[in-house]
């Protein structure tokens, strides 16, 4: 028996400090020097020492006596109902992709772990084995990932040989001993410092801003060999400015998957609106524009999004909701807190939040409608998941929904 | 296409009279529709709307279905001449039906490949359908699903090669579901209150030699002795309020015989709603499929709504919230509970000019004209200034204000809820006074509650 966490409890990592959640306990906060101890024991890894005196009065109840890291029954249940949910819309899939299925459930449900680095986001199982398969299609010898927060790779890995470049280290430790755990550590490896030189049959990376977007292309065409495949995962709002990015760059859509992924929210949540998945076929010149010569480009870069909930935990909709949401978006975004101003006028409650940078949004709540719409204004991919954390875990239950986001531009322009 | 502005003058009859030629239709592309007093004719090909002078909707909207116009001979050779109308009988629109293949291409490849060969003729039967469909009605709240979503439908019922050909009864139709359960051999009934979708489905079943059985029928009448309890399954897709689901469900539960299987199509901001009333109905839920149900709006774009598919077994002791010969209170079962929030209006103005002088008495200076020039007023303004960027937010009456300045990237945003025309307009024309004398571009979006107006 050793100090594991209890059933249940997911840690989420943030740039200053980190959270422990749990459906029935009030969140932990970890500050960042426990967090190498709190990834460690995270990953369940075998340690001499009980965890410090000081995490353990950070974590309090999120911490019991327990043999092993076993599946959390609840969390299990949660993710499988969620899966099924999401994936049986498919015909065929879930028959067609059930070892996929079965690999991807395994990883989630042991996982403690979350975070979203580069807009890459945890998505649930069924999500990962439909992007394995659709990347394993054509059997590709070598392939390069940008962040795997998922195990693709470990999917992927039963065909292929998986490169994966974590742009965050904790991401490394995670993935490396998930690989270890897997015995597949001749078929996934993780890149230190990748020297590309174009050997790699298939490249995945993630559409984010504008210049991180033409950053991650850029190193994905490095990668792929003429003739290999380009995967781009595309998230709203990033489709605004990507697709003009790439529009006469030479890359040829081969194939595009809407609504690929559902992202899921530690606790047992899931995201409403999925990313999209676009397969390119690399020629062997390829003009991508830079972001700053290409016409537009910046402009195309989403100003705003707006995120609208419904169906909130009325139980949870006391007075200090609100100032209980802006304070757990205070822990978790990137930069500290610089303006807060909340009213109250009947059964109608505003909210206005910033940050040092200047990125933030404002927040309208109302009660008798269970209801909560946020203009992020202007847009930030980390603040956005920082606030849907928040708002799950503050103000929502299982049956909370948001308006899905889904992608308003395809590769033929406007779709919705 | 424009605005037809339709001469008066009565055409003699011609070689394009409706007895020689098996009458008119709308032109290829074009879709009509058609609210409670309005009409709105939409041209597919150029991306054109015109908004249609009453006189010419009743013409247009019997024309969608195919008709000699007899009753509308003074206007035929006005709309033959905008190119609105065309002569020959209805048939399936090329362009509708391109579209809609477009639009399911963005799905189908992730199943299309486990489809077998009466799958794919079950989808080409509901896309047949879909591509007959000129006219939708927005009195009805009508917002077809993509045929790929249709065929979806179907196939959770299964094919009846498989599982038996079921007794199937649909519950309003203008997804034609119906007609991919026919093409997997079921015994199917439509009932539904539009006599043109109706028109559309005897049509477009008899051209595919399918079966299916349709019925005009108002919900709110009681329903016949002979049909309750006649069937296996229903489907049903109401609008996500309240008394729709009573209304839908308890008639739909009354159709079919105990231990009967009913689909239920639920936005997802509804769900709650949904599971509240199947406990109080003592309705199981079987299954939930998320996010199931993808629409097309009339300008065959995809439409932002979109609904789970909710599976519920007829048990035993299920109650009807109404019963099957109780006629129903007049209810409006066609307001649109989710989409009760005002609008919300963004703002984006791009390289702006003096963004220095975009400080604390710039924004104040802002709100001022706002208040003078609309009916909006702050209860408190609360604001933060930095040398990089300002914000200033406060409650109103009806919702809030919040204005963002970046003066290192020449940006300025706002968000206003609920959109008020004459404080957006006065906002505007401050910004565009003293920060932007000149413009490269210019757009106004309407959509999903939101109002976003952007200058650069």
């Amino acid at each position: 028996m050793s100090l594991s966490f209890r059933q249940g409890s997911s840690v989420s990592l943030w740039p200053r400090v980190a959270t422990v959640t749990h459906r029935e306990l009030p969140i932990a906060y970890v500050g960042l020097e426990q967090r190498a101890e709190l990834v460690e024991l995270a990953l369940g890894r075998a340690r001499a020492a009980a965890p410090s005196a000081a995490l353990r009065a950070a974590l309090g109840a999120h911490l019991e006596e327990r043999a092993g890291v076993p599946d959390d029954p609840w969390v299990a249940t949660r993710w499988r109902e969620l899966d099924e949910s999401y994936a049986s819309s498919l015909p065929g899939f879930a028959a067609a992709a059930s070892i996929e299925i079965e690999l991807a459930e395994r990883l989630l449900v042991c996982r403690r772990l979350f975070a979203a680095p580069r807009q890459a986001r945890v998505t649930l199982p069924a999500s990962v084995a439909r992007r394995a398969l659709i990347l394993s299609q054509g059997s590709p010898g070598r392939i390069y990932i940008e962040d795997d927060v998922d195990g693709l790779a470990l999917l992927l890995g039963r065909s292929a040989r998986v490169t994966v470049a974590q742009s965050d280290d904790t991401w490394r430790q995670w993935l490396g001993c998930e690989v270890e755990r897997a015995g597949c550590a001749a078929a996934v490896s993780l890149a230190g410092g990748v020297t590309f030189g174009g050997a790699f049959d298939l490249a995945l990376v993630q559409a984010s801003g504008p210049a991180e977007t033409h950053a991650a292309l850029s190193r994905a065409l490095a990668a792929t060999r003429s003739g290999g495949l380009v995967a781009v995962a595309i998230r709203s709002p990033a489709d605004e400015s990507f697709w003009p990015l790439v529009e006469g760059s030479g890359l040829e859509l081969v194939a595009y998957h809407r609504d690929c992924d559902h992202a899921v929210v530690p606790g047992g949540f899931v995201i409403d609106g999925g990313a999209d998945l676009a397969l390119f076929r690399r020629p062997a010149d390829v003009r991508l524009a830079a972001v700053g010569d290409a016409p537009g480009l910046r402009q195309a870069a989403e100003p705003y999004l707006v995120l609208d909930f419904e169906s909130l935990a009325v139980s949870r909709l006391d007075r200090a909701a609100l100032a209980r949401f802006a304070d757990l978006v205070a822990a978790t975004s990137s930069r500290p807190e610089a303006m807060r101003a909340n009213e109250r006028h009947g059964v109608r409650e505003t909210l206005c939040w910033y940050d040092e940078a200047g990125f933030g949004f404002s927040a309208e709540l109302r009660r008798d409608r269970e209801h909560l719409q946020i203009a992020l204004l202007p847009f930030d991919g980390a603040l956005e998941y920082a606030v849907l954390f928040a708002v799950y875990h503050a103000l929502a239950d299982e049956q909370t929904r948001m308006q899905p986001s889904r992608t308003r531009r395809g590769p033929e322009g406007r779709i919705l | 296409m424009s605005t037809p502005s339709l001469p008066t003058a009565l055409a003699p009859p011609g070689p394009d009279s409706p007895s020689a030629s098996g009458g008119y239709h709308l032109g290829d592309g074009l879709m009509l529709s058609v609210g409670n007093q309005e009409g709105v004719l939409l041209n597919l090909a150029d991306h054109s709307k015109s908004t249609l002078q009453p006189s010419f909707i009743a013409p247009l909207a019997e024309a969608a279905g195919g008709s000699d116009l007899l009753a509308y001979q003074a206007l035929v050779p006005q709309l033959l001449d905008s190119g609105a109308l065309v002569v020959g009988p209805a048939v399936m629109d090329p362009i509708i039906r391109d579209r809609l293949v477009a639009l399911d291409r963005l799905f189908l490849p992730a199943y299309e490949a486990s489809l077998g060969e009466r799958a794919r003729a079950a989808y080409q039967a509901t896309l047949a359908a879909h591509a007959h469909r000129k006219r939708v009605q927005s009195r009805f709240v009508q917002c077809p699903v993509l045929p790929e979503t249709a065929l979806r439908r179907a196939l959770l019922v299964g094919d009846a090669q498989q599982v038996g050909a079921r007794r199937v009864v649909c519950i309003g139709d203008d997804d034609f579901v119906s007609m991919a359960l026919a093409a997997l051999g079921h015994d199917v009934t439509v009932y539904d209150i539009d006599d043109y979708l109706l028109d559309v489905l005897r049509r477009t079943a008899a051209e595919l030699g399918l079966r299916v059985q349709v019925e005009k029928r108002d919900l709110l009448e009681p329903l016949p002795l002979a049909a309750q309890g006649q069937f296996d399954v229903f489907l049903t897709d109401p609008v996500s309020n309240r008394d729709c689901f009573l209304v839908f469900v308890s008639r739909a539960l009354a159709l079919v015989r105990p231990g009967g299987r009913g689909f239920v199509a639920v936005n997802g901001r509804a769900a709650r709603q949904f599971r509240t009333l199947a406990a109080e109905q003592r309705l199981p839920i079987v299954a939930w499929h998320a996010r199931h149900n993808r629409y097309y709006a009339p300008n065959l774009r995809l439409h932002t709504y979109e609904s789970d598919l909710v599976e519920v077994d007829r048990a035993p002791d299920t109650l009807l919230a109404f019963a099957a010969d109780e006629p129903m209170p007049p209810l409006d079962l066609y307001i649109d509970d989710i989409d009760w929030r005002p609008a919300m209006c963004l703002a984006f103005f791009d390289a702006i000019e003096g963004a220095s002088h975009t400080g604390s008495f710039f924004l104040d200076t802002l709100v001022d004209v706002a208040e003078k020039h609309a009916p909006l007023s702050l209860y408190a303004r609360h604001r933060h200034v930095t040398r990089a960027w300002s914000v200033l937010h406060g409650a109103t009456r009806g919702g809030h204000l919040t204005v963002h300045v970046d003066r290192e990237r020449h940006q300025i945003m706002w968000a206003l809820s609920p959109m008020e025309v004459q404080a957006a307009d006065a906002l505007r024309q401050v910004i565009m006074s003293c920060h932007k004398s000149s413009a490269s571009q210019a757009s106004l979006s309407v959509g999903a509650g939101v109002w976003d107006l952007r200058v650069k």
